[in-house]
């Protein structure tokens, strides 16, 4: 199933740190590169600790298409990585277009400073 | 100093902030009566169209209005180099991103009523606010002394992707 720039989704595989605590957190797909040879996605990662910095993009409920479930959520917007489709588990959420284009806008100007 | 002459003078000496709206216009009172009266105005039989869409009217126009200074305020942003003045109307910028999207919300749920206009103005409103914020936001705080309570995060996305990169190149 192809996913699509604003879905919020939870990897399959929980990251193993050297701890051997497992981490699950919920990332909004920023960009699909797709017609490659497998779907390869960029996300922005989820935590519920807000730090109120920066860095850091507040969510509200309304800002999706469906609630959170959560009270206070923000995007680490300098977390971002790589992932293919396959470590996808399930679609939980999708970011509808303004908030999704100004967080995009935010990582642009502060993180990667792209004009 | 009283009170009042101090108050006063801190009017004169700070006649504006990075803030789009207006006290005078009704606008709230617009937004609400709309988000109200479009569930269920096509059940009333009173001919109170031309009422309401006065009320539309005077909404797109406030709305314009607040586009135009949302612009202004973008444009001298980039002036603002004293970092307690940023500090300063970072407050003013964040309360007013989070006021407008109560009332984009409130649009939002009645589906912009059915007004193009209304839908593309408040979408580029909102837009403009969030990037007023951000860049308020990026100028007020300093980089995060405590980044590495995010270790674990930042460990969890270097991991995801390496492994990413593995089985591109395996391909």
């Amino acid at each position: 199933m192809p996913y699509s720039q604003g879905d919020l989704i939870l990897l399959k595989n929980p990251v193993k740190l050297p701890g051997g605590a497992e981490l699950k957190h919920p990332v909004l797909i920023i960009n699909s590169k797709r017609g490659g040879y497998e779907q390869y996605y960029t996300g922005v990662m989820m935590t519920g600790t807000p730090k109120n910095d920066r860095y850091s993009f507040k969510c509200e409920n309304q800002m999706f298409t469906s609630p959170l479930g959560k009270e206070s959520c923000e995007f680490r917007t300098y977390l971002i990585f790589g992932f293919n489709e396959d470590d996808i588990s399930v679609l939980k959420n999708t970011m509808k277009k303004p908030h999704l284009i100004a967080l995009i806008n935010q990582i642009k100007d502060y993180i990667f400073n792209i004009d | 100093m009283t009170y009042n002459h101090y108050n006063l003078q801190m009017t004169i000496t700070h006649p504006y902030h990075l803030d789009p709206f207006y006290s005078n216009r009704l606008f709230s009172f617009k937004v609400i009566f709309l988000n109200i009266t479009s569930r269920f105005w096509k059940y009333i039989s009173l001919n109170l169209n031309s009422f309401r869409v006065g009320i539309i009217s005077g909404l797109y126009k406030d709305l314009g209005k607040m586009f135009l200074m949302v612009e202004g305020l973008k444009g001298i942003l980039n002036s603002i180099e004293d970092l307690s003045i940023a500090k300063e109307e970072y407050i003013y910028a964040e309360k007013a991103l989070i006021k407008f999207r109560k009332y984009y919300y409130l649009l939002e749920d009645v589906d912009f009523l059915n007004h193009e206009g209304i839908k593309d103005i408040s979408s580029k409103i909102l837009l403009g606010l969030y990037e007023i914020e951000s860049k308020l936001k990026f100028l007020s705080f300093d980089n995060p002394k405590d980044i590495d309570s995010d270790k674990e995060l930042r460990q969890a996305s270097s991991l995801i992707s390496i492994n990413t990169m593995n089985n591109l190149h395996a391909i």
